[in-house]
């Protein structure tokens, strides 16, 4: 498919990600014992054989400049397009920051310009799926459409973050809306949008001031002017920008079978190489039904969980319903239940971690943490023989002293208010 | 200024691995889980700053050559530094297989001829280790000297397999290649530093000899020592030759534990390899793995015990991986027994086969000095029916099985995938 641009919307952080979006982006978040989210599109964009991807990136980039480094992974490091990450800057005249979806396009306008295509794939960094991106091209083609855009038949709970898509008889989108109702559209939009180049490029032209979206200032005025079509694509797929359903949607990977297949050779997923050995289990070891990643020492118990590469649990201890990224520590004899543990963190022998009511949100983010899940931020060291509730919030960077040497409550928040990290209540 | 070369010896088949290097260059044998052999040689030179590195090959390079990707996993490549595998070409008069492993370096005497080096390097490719080869370097320019080989002091059980060296003062006096009751216990570990000049006459008299078999240890370094200009240089870390069956298992076993004989993750010694691009392993309700290593892209069902899982192995429910080595993508199904055996990739166990089976500890009939301990070796791409039971001491090299199960008794060595 020489004829296509794919650009990735990977700019965000999320307020819906408290902690873990502290120090990367949606984009970048560790996902499934061993990948980054970035990971799913990346290798979509592989197997579908697009030749050019540009990655449109503004929030705190490193960790996913690092993840994607020459794009070989997913054989993007070619002589002709490849890939291309593409941050604000500053030019001659205005200068912003990139202040919405549709205003990240429009100032990477003569770069879209510049790439031999004829249609423009533009799709979200942060969803959990595969797509062979070829079909949908040509489905587009095919119709005749201006624009495509991808649907979901919202059978299951319509995810609060995504566009309700109504369509007529000739799947032809009539009406598309925002976190909308849910019993008002029988689609929803998965955020992967293809546009007939001259039909992007002109609209991003015609955006006047304020007009910084994707969907309200692109989309939904297209579907009165030009020829709007769905695609319907009935597989798996899932948002993960919300503590909730990223903690739901690596579970599902633990269900027999898996929610998605890992280990599907026609649809592999790549990532950069665990520069790692091999995971060590000691003889006092016990695992069940969990992801164990290279570089770990497990020498306690872990139930249902997902280890990211070079965590150690102790003797022991006991991981249950979990999520630990890369590096993090669990001390001896610790109990740790439905938290996600950033990375390096390190939990001190003997403390309990997601203990209590979950009927108590959490104080600064109600909305986000409520369904019992703690968050225990990057670097922090948690101290020995404490208690910590569930729907906690325990920020990055925090030493043992931080802590208030008292056990932390149901629904408490432990942050560092950072000139970096403000925390909204 | 010139940098040091590497001269890697991977060219040998290895035929003491029987089956396992069957297929592949001795230095290509899948090790520790997701390494190969010359891995840990490879990282050795990169982690002492070597960055001129050519490896020599002959027998079966595939495997070789698409595992070190022109240097790629050792930071190699690019404009300043170098990683090449070379095979015998025969593009000029008198060229031709390599006769032996001098032979090899004669024949690639333009890298060296070419570059103006200070010391040429010759290491095996075949060992694990963690060496930094700069004292090594430094002590040799320090002596002066024509030829220094490293040596490690090993058991009076070793010898045997090994060269070793009398030494006075750092000079070698004598050197004796694989003698059963030898003079020292001071064992060359298969690393040379040369002078380049010396090097050249050394491989210039050898190749004009008619009677020589052209080999360093054989060869080359006895004319040396004969000289007076050798010396030896004494490295106390841990070394495993790895060019039989026993010592191939009890290599990879010294990595199991709490504290494995090498770091692997040590982050001021990496060691480096084309690690997997797979995830995470796996492990199922009904799984039980202690005291084993387990790589990405496994998937863990059954029992595993002391034994390493390589990358995309499948353990099924109810099967026991016991001390055992099972290597990438192989299957073992339901129901299956693996006991003191190392399974080569891509084979299948069938359900409720036995393999590693019985009290029969017969050494293997076609090779009774080489399997005697009681591990049985399963071959690339076997395929075990059903039901089969393999005794102890076995190779086996199955790719289309008759139906039915299999009686395999100890000491067998069965192969019908020419068939």
């Amino acid at each position: 498919m020489e004829n296509v641009l794919v650009m990735i919307l990977a700019g965000g952080s999320s307020e819906h990600l408290p902690v873990l979006t502290a120090h990367r982006s949606k984009a970048a978040l560790p996902f499934g014992g061993r990948f980054r989210v970035i990971d799913f599109c990346l290798s979509n964009c592989m197997h579908s054989q697009m030749p050019s991807v540009g990655i449109l990136a503004q929030y705190n980039p490193a960790s996913l400049i690092l993840h994607i480094g020459d794009g070989s992974q997913w054989d993007l490091n070619r002589h002709s397009g490849g890939i291309a990450i593409l941050q604000p800057y500053t030019a001659r005249g205005e200068t912003n920051w990139f202040r919405g979806t549709a205003d990240s396009l429009a100032q990477y306008i003569d770069f879209i310009r510049d790439v031999k295509c004829e249609h423009v794939l533009v799709i979200s960094g942060d969803q959990i799926y595969k797509m062979d991106y070829r079909q949908m091209i040509s489905h587009h083609t095919v119709t005749g459409s201006d624009v495509t855009i991808a649907i979901k038949p919202s059978e299951d709970l319509l995810p609060l973050s995504v566009g309700g898509v109504a369509i007529d008889g000739e799947a032809r989108v009539i009406d598309l809306k925002e976190k909308p109702q849910r019993d008002n559209f029988s689609f929803y939009s998965l955020g992967i949008y293809a546009f007939t180049k001259k039909v992007l490029v002109e609209t991003l032209e015609g955006l006047r001031d304020g007009q910084f979206d994707i969907v309200f200032d692109v989309l939904i005025p297209l579907i009165e002017e030009k020829r709007v079509k769905a695609y319907i694509f009935d597989s798996y797929w899932a948002d993960v920008g919300a503590v909730d359903r990223y903690f739901e949607t690596s579970m599902g990977l633990l269900r027999k079978p898996p929610a998605l297949d890992l280990n599907d050779d026609d649809w592999r997923i790549y990532t950069k190489p665990s520069l790692r050995k091999p995971a060590f289990f000691g003889r006092t070891a016990s695992v069940e039904n969990s992801l164990v990643a290279s570089g770990c020492t497990i020498m306690g118990n872990v139930r249902h969980s997902i280890l990211f590469p070079g965590v150690k649990v102790n003797q022991g201890a006991v991981v249950e319903n979990s999520i630990l990224f890369e590096d993090v520590v669990v001390g001896k004899d610790c109990v740790i239940r439905s938290t996600v543990v950033d990375r390096r963190a390190h939990i001190g022998n003997a403390s309990f971690v997601g203990f209590g009511n979950p009927t108590c949100p959490n104080s600064h983010y109600p909305d986000s943490l409520s369904s019992g899940i703690t968050i225990v931020g990057s670097d922090t060291h948690v101290p020995q023989e404490i208690r910590i509730g569930r729907n906690c919030l325990i920020g990055s960077d925090l030493s043992t002293e931080y802590f208030p040497g008292r056990d932390i409550v149901c629904g408490e928040s432990l942050v560092r208010e950072t000139r970096w990290q403000k925390i909204s209540s | 200024m010139a940098k040091n070369i590497v001269i890697v010896l991977a060219g040998g088949s290895g035929e003491r691995l029987l089956a396992l290097s069957a297929r592949r260059a001795k230095p290509a044998v899948p090790f520790g889980g997701h390494y190969r052999i010359i891995d840990f040689t490879l990282s050795n030179c990169v982690n002492s700053g070597l960055s001129e590195i050519f490896v020599l090959t002959q027998y079966r390079p595939g495997s070789l050559m698409k595992h070190l990707e022109f240097g790629k996993p050792w930071h190699l490549g690019g404009n300043r530094s170098t990683l090449l595998v070379l095979q015998p070409h025969g593009a000029s008069e008198g060229l031709s297989w390599y006769k032996g492993n001098a032979d090899a370096v004669w024949q690639n005497l333009h890298l060296i001829q070419e570059r103006t080096p200070k010391c040429v390097l010759i290491l095996a490719g075949d060992h694990i280790y963690k060496m930094d080869y700069r004292p090594l370097i430094d002590f040799h320019r320090a002596r002066g000297s024509a030829l220094t080989v490293a040596v490690k002091r090993v058991n009076p059980s070793e010898t045997p397999m090994l060269g070793t060296c009398v030494v006075d003062d750092g000079r070698i006096l004598e050197f004796e290649e694989k003698s059963t009751n030898p003079k020292s216990n001071l064992a060359s570990m298969g690393i040379y530093v040369f002078e380049p000049e010396a090097l050249i006459a050394a491989l210039k008299q050898d190749a004009e000899d008619e009677r020589s078999s052209h080999d360093f240890g054989k060869d080359i370094l006895p004319r040396i020592v004969r000289n007076g200009e050798a010396f030896a240089y004494e490295f106390a870390g841990y070394w495993r030759d790895v060019g039989t069956i026993d010592a191939y298992f009890e290599a990879n076993m010294d990595l199991v534990g709490i504290k494995p004989a090498i770091d692997l993750d040590d982050g001021e010694w990496p060691i480096l390899s084309r690690f997997p691009d797979q995830p995470a392993a796996y492990l199922s309700q009904t799984s039980s793995v202690t005291t084993s290593l387990v790589c990405d892209g496994a998937t863990v069902e059954g029992k595993v015990e002391q034994s390493i899982i390589s990358p995309g192995v499948v353990v099924e429910p109810g099967a026991v991986v016991r001390n055992s080595i099972v290597l990438h993508n192989t299957r073992i199904q339901t129901g299956a027994k693996v006991n003191l055996s190392i399974v080569d990739k891509n084979s299948v166990i069938g359900s409720d086969s036995k393999v590693g089976s019985g009290i029969d500890f017969t050494p293997n009939r076609r090779y009774p000095s080489l399997l005697t301990s009681g591990i049985t070796l399963i071959g690339k791409g076997s395929y075990i029916p059903d039901g089969s039971t393999i005794g102890r001491n076995c190779v086996v090299e199955i790719e289309r099985p008759k139906p039915g199960p299999l009686r395999i008794p100890s000491g067998t060595w069965f192969n019908n995938s020419q068939s």
